[in-house]
């Protein structure tokens, strides 16, 4: 029993440790928006359904940002997420 | 005067932004502490922060006058400040102190959120999450600035703050990133951090006042 918990708790240690994205990529995981850091391993950054302001729900979605920062995933109000990569 | 002048001589004025009063702010800190059960403390009389300032001045991350006079620290729901609030202070002007109040309680948000194991171990351990509180932390600085001001601020400037947090550049540059995404949400009008929201909410009621100017 003691070995398999040593082996599980090695397995999820080892596991946070090997990159799963490249760093600065976003994605959208369900309503959170995740950025990619230099590990490899993503950061929450924002949870869409906190987001209050507006009539609509915000979602997350992929979307131009504006002022030179070119695309990322974000929380938009809904109807301006149609179609975008969720 | 023609009334073509007149209106040009209006149209120039500067407009004048209502400013905080220190009752404001006081109340302000109140509403606030008593929302989180959070409470201030002095920072520049308090031992452990006295200690605090030794480590990080020994280890060459911040000098500890500097730790003392200048940075707010929040412990827990413990804030420890080095101004009095509704006295402008040198570094934090009555604006700033309604703004690091909004600061210090995301971090209060990320405690509660997270639980003391994980908020603490990740904080503390990894420079990348440490990255990750902070720049949603500074996305009430941004929140804030954009409903008082209807401008978004240096967003560099806010992510360079994390030189004096032990973060390499890529963390800066991934924090920088993280409030790029924000900018998007909050100029929809969009608030994200829940202590904005309280914050925004309860300035509504008390200080519509400080709010910009919807343009048309």
């Amino acid at each position: 029993m003691r070995e398999t918990m040593i082996i599980l708790a090695l397995s999820a240690t080892l596991e946070a440790c090997v990159p799963v994205c490249a760093n600065m990529q976003t994605r959208c995981n369900g309503p959170y928006v995740e950025v990619c850091d230099k590990h490899g391993q993503w950061q929450r950054t924002m949870t869409c359904d906190d987001v209050t302001g507006g009539d609509e729900p915000w979602v997350c979605c992929d979307a131009e940002l504006g002022d030179d920062a070119g695309t990322g995933h974000t929380c938009l109000p809904e109807s301006e997420c149609g179609g975008g990569d969720q | 005067m023609s009334s073509v002048e007149r209106e040009t001589i209006v149209r120039r004025e500067p407009i004048r932004k209502a400013e905080p009063t220190a009752e404001l702010v006081r109340d302000f800190w109140r509403r606030m502490t008593r929302a989180y059960g959070s409470r201030v403390i002095d920072k520049r009389s308090a031992w452990e922060m006295r200690l605090v300032g030794m480590f990080l001045d020994r280890i060459k991350v911040l000098d500890e006058t500097e730790f003392l006079r200048r940075y707010t620290t929040t412990i827990g729901k413990r804030i420890y400040m080095p101004f009095d609030v509704g006295v402008p202070h040198e570094h934090y002007s009555l604006w700033n102190q309604i703004t690091v109040c909004v600061h210090e309680h995301q971090h209060v948000e990320q405690l509660l959120r997270d639980g003391w194991l994980k908020f603490a171990g990740r904080y503390l351990v990894t420079s990348a999450a440490r990255a990750a509180y902070e720049a949603e932390a500074f996305r009430c600085n941004l929140e804030l600035h954009f409903w008082r001001f209807g401008e978004i601020p240096d967003l560099k400037k806010l992510a360079r703050r994390l030189e004096h947090y032990g973060c390499d550049q890529a963390d800066i540059d991934m924090a920088e990133r993280m409030l790029e995404l924000s900018v998007a949400t909050v100029r929809r009008g969009g608030i994200v951090n829940w202590a904005s929201q309280k914050a925004i909410s309860w300035l509504e009621r008390h200080a519509p006042e400080l709010k910009h100017e919807e343009r048309e």
